[in-house]
């Protein structure tokens, strides 16, 4: 069984290569995702932000825990309750049966100040695979961490974002992922849209005219009085980008502030990227901060070192 | 008690697992060919009503109404042989359009409940024989 790196609001580890994220709701403080394989739903992670002084202990929460899962269903069978530790962190889990079965596991990461309860779920015949699977998350789970990136990873999609930007906006489509990160004077916008190279042959004439019909308007939402700037081409993981430098306003008093936007059509994966980013004045810190998350997206599988340079500098041509 | 009585009664739902076993089967009443360019168009017969009937004796209306596919759409029409499971295609899907496997599920689901809903494509369970299709 092959695994990948999972990441979403601070929690990262690895997940079986057939699982995706099936649900996702809330923030950083608060919130609930749900894992699922091609069939299932697998992992369901719950976290709440809690003081040090009024959370419980792992041992109190388990025994709740039970007793609201015998209330839900008497026939509920408790298979037996363990101690472990998840990212340094003390925890407990437990094994329920009652038509299906399930792991529950709970911790408190006290650098976060977030408690946190998985249920993994699975059939009894399917004991043998999860366990593993399990034990492999359980390991390599993080909660906590003291990079100044966190991992953000969605269908397919990278990302590093560093610890100040909160995941402001989201869309999670079909075929197109909308993720808006932003921090004190800064932002980061991705799109990614599938079927692309269909989208910029069939439907539009050309990745310039996506970006005038559709992208355009997108910046509009976001950033409003927005003055886009002249096309130039650029060069973004070794694919041929259209890259527009605008400005806009957020108060009447502000100074106007700049977008740098970049769209291209990577032909290896067939999706189109969309790239904004905005930061308020010349701070040199944050300028490096999001010139990592671009060089982040690994728009297709592998790309080498000169063209991670290459997003970096993305050297831009008249 | 008169909402109670008015309160329809819930239809049975098919599990996601239970989907993606199902085949789809393309109605045999409806004709099929490519054009050069790869896009598949449907003929479906178009039902004789009333309207119809009245309608034919003034205006020559076509006997059959003509729907012409992108090429996403064609390429699914195409996958719909009676021989894939929905899950089959799904698997195709990811692989020719570089999709994660969720990105291919939900816009596939969606266009096939529509094929379903039209009339052109049944959803049979795994081992029941559909019929064969009419191709031009």
């Amino acid at each position: 069984m092959g695994f990948k790196l999972f990441g979403w609001q601070g929690l990262e580890f690895e997940i079986p290569e057939d699982w995706e994220l099936g649900l996702e709701k809330g923030n950083y403080a608060n919130g609930f995702i749900r894992l699922d394989d091609p069939m299932f739903a697998r992992l369901g992670v719950n976290w709440q932000t809690v003081k040090e002084k009024k959370v419980k202990s792992p041992v109190e929460f388990v025994k709740e825990l039970k007793k609201t899962l015998k209330k839900k269903n008497k026939e509920t069978r408790f298979l037996g309750e363990t101690e472990t530790k998840v990212c340094s962190h003390p925890s407990r889990y437990f094994r329920w049966k009652s038509i299906g079965e399930g792991y529950d596991l709970f911790w408190y990461c006290r650098e976060t100040r977030r408690a946190f309860a998985a249920e993994f779920t699975f059939r009894p015949d399917e004991y043998s695979q999860i366990r593993p699977a399990m034990d492999r998350m359980i390991e390599t789970l993080r909660c906590h961490t003291d990079d100044r990136f966190r991992n953000w990873t969605l269908y397919g999609l990278n990302l590093q974002i560093p610890i100040g930007f909160k995941l402001t906006e989201r869309g999670i489509y079909a075929t197109r992922v909308h993720l808006f990160f932003s921090s004190k004077g800064a932002s980061f916008m991705i799109d990614r849209i599938g079927f692309g190279q269909s989208v910029v042959s069939e439907t539009y004439h050309g990745i310039k005219e996506w970006f005038e019909k559709v992208y355009r308007r997108e910046l509009r939402k976001r950033y409003r009085g927005i003055r886009f700037g002249r096309f130039k081409m650029a060069r973004v993981f070794g694919h041929d980008a259209l890259a527009t430098t605008s400005t806009y306003r957020r108060g009447i008093l502000m100074r106007r502030r700049t977008v740098e936007s970049k769209a291209w059509v990577c032909e290896q994966s067939n999706k189109i990227y969309a790239v904004s980013t905005s930061v308020a004045g010349g701070d040199g810190n944050v300028n490096k901060d999001l010139k990592r998350m671009v060089s982040s997206i690994k728009c297709h599988e592998q790309p080498s070192e000169e063209a991670v340079s290459d997003a970096i500098s993305s050297e831009e041509k008249a | 008690m008169l909402s109670r009585a008015r309160r329809k009664p819930k239809k049975p739902g098919v599990t996601k697992e239970q989907f993606l076993r199902f085949v789809p089967v393309r109605n045999p009443l409806v004709k099929w060919d490519k054009y050069p360019t790869g896009e598949v168009f449907l003929l479906v017969p178009r039902g004789r009503s009333r309207r119809w009937n009245i309608l034919s004796r003034f205006v020559n209306v076509p006997p059959d109404k003509k729907v012409v596919f992108d090429k996403v759409g064609s390429h699914i029409w195409e996958l719909c042989d009676g021989k894939r499971t929905v899950d089959d295609i799904v698997g195709e899907m990811v692989h020719s359009y570089k999709l994660a496997r969720r990105e291919a599920e939900a816009p596939l689901t969606v266009h096939l409940q529509k094929l379903v809903k039209r009339g052109y494509v049944g959803l049979v369970p795994k081992g029941a024989s559909g019929r064969g299709d009419l191709q031009l």
